[in-house]
């Protein structure tokens, strides 16, 4: 045991309903670009119990998913950890498990889940729009979003060894 | 007049509301079953390339995108006028089968099981999946989380991935199976079977052993009197992926038998104000209103009416399962709604069993994957079987293979009419002056619908918020006079 943690990154979004598909396009480029090379990548579409395939096994998850409707400007990222975790787009599933019943779930099936979650939350102004593009707000304030993603995990990994 | 809110309801994919509407004195008028967001998907289509579809649809819903992904590309392949071959079309199905392994397990455990194993009335923090697991042992938990990532890993070995599959090409499927993989899958397909047969036992100690709860699916207020649809193969055996439409009566006689292609001649779509769900309907009787029996144009397509509208499964162990039901409940057909649950584990044991004879076909590994365009597109119609219900994808294009026109029949839209009068007769049941409407009636209430596996999925979406369940009670004035909230 070498004592260096596992990380994962994991983007949450749609790909196809424009500003939600953030968090896999910022997640995505961090993988291409090997930003940060300790860290596992990933990406999903859907919430709920098919999360336990993903998270199981690491011990920091970073979550990048996108919200909507907190009366915020776009871009403003919220930070959730479970203790303070508010629902995200795509982060539970109605159809099957809300997140911290997922995370109560692996917990109980004795799986080994992450000690520390970071949920990052990123405000869009529309959600539910079928374009495979970025809206204008989002796209400009793309860079920031980014550099903020980078700077926050750096912020909590820096001292993984 | 007072009214009753319950929005959102919980334990399905979407968002819907309920609205009951009380008389003066207390007993429930009426029940309206509201979906209000527009998807808007089949304008979504039109533009696109039709090959691009099956990729596309995917995105419609989290739950179901194998299932679009095998409409969609099962109509490409009508648009093209052209037959995949026999590998092709059994990859197809291998790939079906995990889907509905992964989506009913899914289903009964997270969703339908809480309300048996763990009590339709018990508090809701413990009407949850932990709930079960607190029930059942964390042994069992721990097999159907497993069970379901397994199911899902075939999914994405054969799909390029689980949810947003790449399989389906006009003609045929993208890659084909090596022996390596088909042996894989045929030992998973072994575990599946003995799962299947293990949640069948459990349903038989859980529920059928509890008289109360037999009582409940039998008697209760969760009955409705439909005609049932089903697609069945050419010997009227339950199949998912092809054969013919099948539509019996109520008394269980055969009303059609059509090919998918010829799906507006016997369905049609009646839109109401209040909901942006359509409300289909069996053509040829007509719209009667939201009332059941013989003479009504509503039916329903869930796993119970296939089972309604087959003559059987096409597999040994679901078979015998099958005529275990009929003769449990009375015979053919049952219109009992909660017995849906049971329909459903009984296609889970299909599923597991055909995926077996699949990865045991020798034709699976073959390498004829596709067949060559060499039509005009045009127009073309694909049905399966969602979980959720018969699912129709209908495509015209142009010369160019351009989708000019889409429309989409989805399996949960066969059941509105359903649903809302299931709902309707729950609430007059158990919502009656003078009875305490609490989280249990309310719950009670929403197992109605839940039976269906409802999806009004907008593409992998959920809302923010605490997913409540609010009951408000308004006077005849609109007035809220009592407000109940469940977290």
């Amino acid at each position: 045991m070498n004592g260096i943690k596992k990380i994962l990154i994991l983007g949450l979004g749609n790909e196809v309903v424009g500003d939600e598909s953030l968090g896999l396009i910022v997640v995505n480029e961090l993988r291409n670009e090997r930003v940060f090379t300790e860290a596992d990548y990933a990406c999903t579409y859907t919430g709920g119990l098919n999360l336990l395939d993903y998270i199981a096994g690491f011990d920091i998850l970073f979550v990048i998913d996108t919200t909507c409707g907190n009366e915020c400007q776009a871009g403003t990222i919220h930070h959730y950890k479970p203790e303070t975790y508010r629902e995200t787009l795509h982060l539970s599933s109605e159809h099957d498990t809300s997140f911290l019943t997922t995370l109560e779930t692996g917990k109980k099936l004795r799986l080994k889940i992450p000690g520390q979650i970071h949920v990052l939350a990123i405000e869009i102004n529309r959600d539910l729009i079928l374009e495979e593009k970025l809206s204008d707000i989002i796209s400009g304030q793309y860079d920031k979003i980014r550099s903020e993603i980078i700077k926050f995990i750096k912020k909590y990994t820096i001292n993984n060894s | 007049m007072k009214r009753i809110t319950i929005d959102p309801i919980t334990r399905l994919e979407g968002h819907g509301k309920i609205e009951i509407f009380l008389k003066d004195d207390g007993d429930v008028e009426n029940v309206y079953f509201q979906v209000p967001e527009l998807r808007g998907f089949e304008k979504f289509c039109e533009g696109r390339p039709v090959e691009e579809l099956a990729q596309i649809v995917t995105k419609i819903c989290g739950v179901c995108p194998g299932c679009h992904h095998m409409a969609s590309g099962k109509a490409a392949d009508a648009v093209y006028g052209v037959e995949p071959p026999p590998t092709a079309k059994k990859i197809r199905e291998l790939f079906y089968m995990a889907h509905f392994i992964h989506s009913h397990i899914a289903h009964f455990y997270a969703l339908a099981a809480p309300d048996f194993v763990v009590g339709p009335t018990a508090p809701a923090a413990e009407r949850n999946i932990l709930g079960v697991i607190n029930k059942v042992g964390i042994e069992i938990g721990t097999e159907v989380i497993k069970q379901r990532r397994i199911a899902q890993e075939i999914q994405a070995l054969l799909g390029g991935h689980q949810t947003h599959v790449v399989l389906n090409i006009p003609g045929g499927v993208r890659k084909g199976l090596t022996e390596e993989q088909r042996k894989d899958i045929e030992e998973k397909a072994k575990g599946f079977i003995e799962f299947s047969k293990f949640s069948m036992k459990l349903f038989n100690d859980v529920v059928l052993a509890n008289k109360t709860y037999v009582d409940l699916i039998v008697n209760g207020p969760y009955s409705l009197n439909l005609h049932s649809m089903g697609l069945v193969d050419e010997n009227n055996k339950v199949n998912f992926y092809d054969g013919k439409v099948r539509v019996v009566d109520t008394k269980g006689k055969e009303l059609y038998k059509y090919a998918p292609k010829d799906y507006t001649e016997f369905v049609a779509e009646r839109v109401e104000p209040w909901s942006y769900l359509k409300f289909p309907y069996l053509k040829k009787i007509g719209w009667k209103g939201f009332v059941d029996g013989q003479e009504s144009g509503v039916y329903h397509a869930t796993p119970l009416s296939r089972l309604n509208a087959a003559d059987g499964m096409a597999t040994p162990l679901a078979q015998a399962e099958y005529e275990k039901m009929y003769s449990t409940l009375g015979g053919k057909p049952v219109h009992a709604t909660l017995a849906m649950h049971w329909a459903r584990l009984i296609e889970l044991l299909y599923s597991s069993e055909h995926l077996l004879e699949l990865s045991r076909d020798p034709e699976i590994t073959g390498k004829e994957l596709r067949t060559p365009l060499t039509k005009t597109p045009s127009e073309g119609v694909g049905t399966v079987e969602a979980q959720r219900g018969t699912l129709t994808h209908h495509y015209v294009t142009d010369e160019k293979g351009i989708v000019v026109r889409a429309n989409l029949i989805v399996g949960t839209t066969n059941n509105n009419a359903a649903i809302c009068m299931s709902l309707k007769k729950a609430a007059q049941n158990i919502i009656k002056k003078g009875v305490k409407v609490d989280d249990g009636a309310l719950n009670m209430v929403e197992m109605a619908f839940r039976a269906y596996d409802p999806c009004f999925s907008c593409a992998t979406h959920h809302r923010p918020g605490e997913m409540p369940l609010i009951l408000i009670f308004r006077d005849s004035g609109g007035n809220i006079i009592r407000t109940l909230k469940r977290d």
